[in-house]
């Protein structure tokens, strides 16, 4: 076990050296979580090249405790929301907000299976899920993204928010029960 | 006997991976939960695509994997545009020192030369300087006043 986290830490390490591949290997995930949890596509963009920075910066600080996605993750929460408290004062920022919206990704979806019933049914599952997405808090669409798309355990979570692990999971509790209602659930 | 199906709490572990015998077992005799866990997966694994595909289509519009760059100063074009500022204006007055006109005698007039330091030819400047004054002699003689145009007499004058 002790030397299974040593090699995760060798590997996070030398991760950390080739910071191009770990940029190339993260952007998008790092793009897709702010995102979708703050709802401004331009603010992300922002977040996640100001995080990158951060965390190119502070890579000789990072010690191996969790997965370098998990660091990175962190970083990224914690720069989000600093942006946000900036932003709260600067009421006309609202006004430039660039919503984010995947229903036409989707169109390209079922690649497997090109139909249009299959694309159709595709697309209003997004459109399902991302209207239970915006029916929570920010910070369960976060805790939501982490665990169902990027498929982190509820331990990754809770050190990438900084969240004891069971407000994490009462956070999970409630953004399930959201797109449950949103998705038609059978009771 | 109606099943009593799973509760969010449940189904949440479920789907957040923590195995439960109960869970497992309600899932293994419940048609209608297993159906729905399955939906849900389905539906979190569409969006998943969608989502990430959004995501890189972002990334490649903006460049793929933009360099790490540090923020350019506020500062920075600022300070450019008052270097810029400065050197112009050092142009300007090295041209205009170096078209500045040579230095002239305050006490002259400005018809007579004055020697550069180191000049041996003193003697010619002398000569030179003189023939200008008697110059300026002839010219100022030549200027008649009115008085003396128009024959008015000091005495007119005085009347």
């Amino acid at each position: 076990m002790t030397l299974t986290r040593q090699v995760w830490g060798m590997l996070n390490i030398s991760e950390l050296d080739d910071f191009e591949l770990l940029v190339r290997t993260h952007r998008a995930r790092l793009l897709r979580l702010v995102a979708f949890s703050t709802g401004d596509q331009d603010l992300a963009e922002t977040v996640v090249q100001d995080s990158l920075l951060k965390a190119y910066n502070a890579r000789d600080n990072f010690r191996g405790d969790c997965s370098v996605g998990t660091w990175l993750r962190a970083i990224a929460l914690n720069v989000m929301r600093d942006y946000q408290r900036r932003q709260k004062f600067q009421f006309w920022k609202k006004a430039s907000l660039t919503g984010v919206s995947v229903s036409d990704a989707a169109i390209s979806l079922a690649s497997g299976d090109p139909s249009p019933e299959a694309r159709m049914l595709a697309r209003e599952q997004v459109q399902r899920v991302e209207l239970a997405l915006k029916s929570l808090s920010e910070r369960q669409r976060s805790v939501f993204i982490m665990r169902f798309l990027d498929e982190m355990e509820l331990e990754e979570i809770s050190v990438a928010t900084g969240l004891p692990p069971p407000t994490v999971k009462t956070h999970l509790y409630r953004a399930i029960k959201a797109v449950r209602l949103r998705l038609g659930g059978v009771r | 006997m109606t099943l009593a199906h799973l509760t969010d709490e449940q189904l949440t572990d479920y789907l957040a991976g923590v195995s439960l015998p109960a869970i497992d077992d309600h899932l293994a005799a419940c048609e209608a939960c297993r159906q729905e866990a399955a939906s849900m997966r389905a539906s979190f694994q569409v969006f998943d695509h969608a989502s990430m595909e959004w995501s890189e289509r972002r990334q490649n519009a903006a460049g793929s994997t933009p360099p790490l760059r540090r923020g350019a100063p506020y500062w920075r074009p600022a300070a450019v545009w008052a270097v810029a500022c400065v050197a112009v204006i050092a142009v300007i007055l090295l041209f205009g020192l170096l078209r500045r006109p040579p230095k002239t005698s305050p006490f002259t007039g400005g018809n007579v030369a004055v020697p550069a330091a180191g000049d041996s030819n003193t003697a010619e400047l002398s000569q030179d300087n003189q023939l200008l004054a008697a110059i300026d002699k002839e010219l100022d003689s030549a200027d008649l006043s009115p008085q003396k145009m128009y024959g008015i007499s000091e005495s007119v004058k005085a009347r």
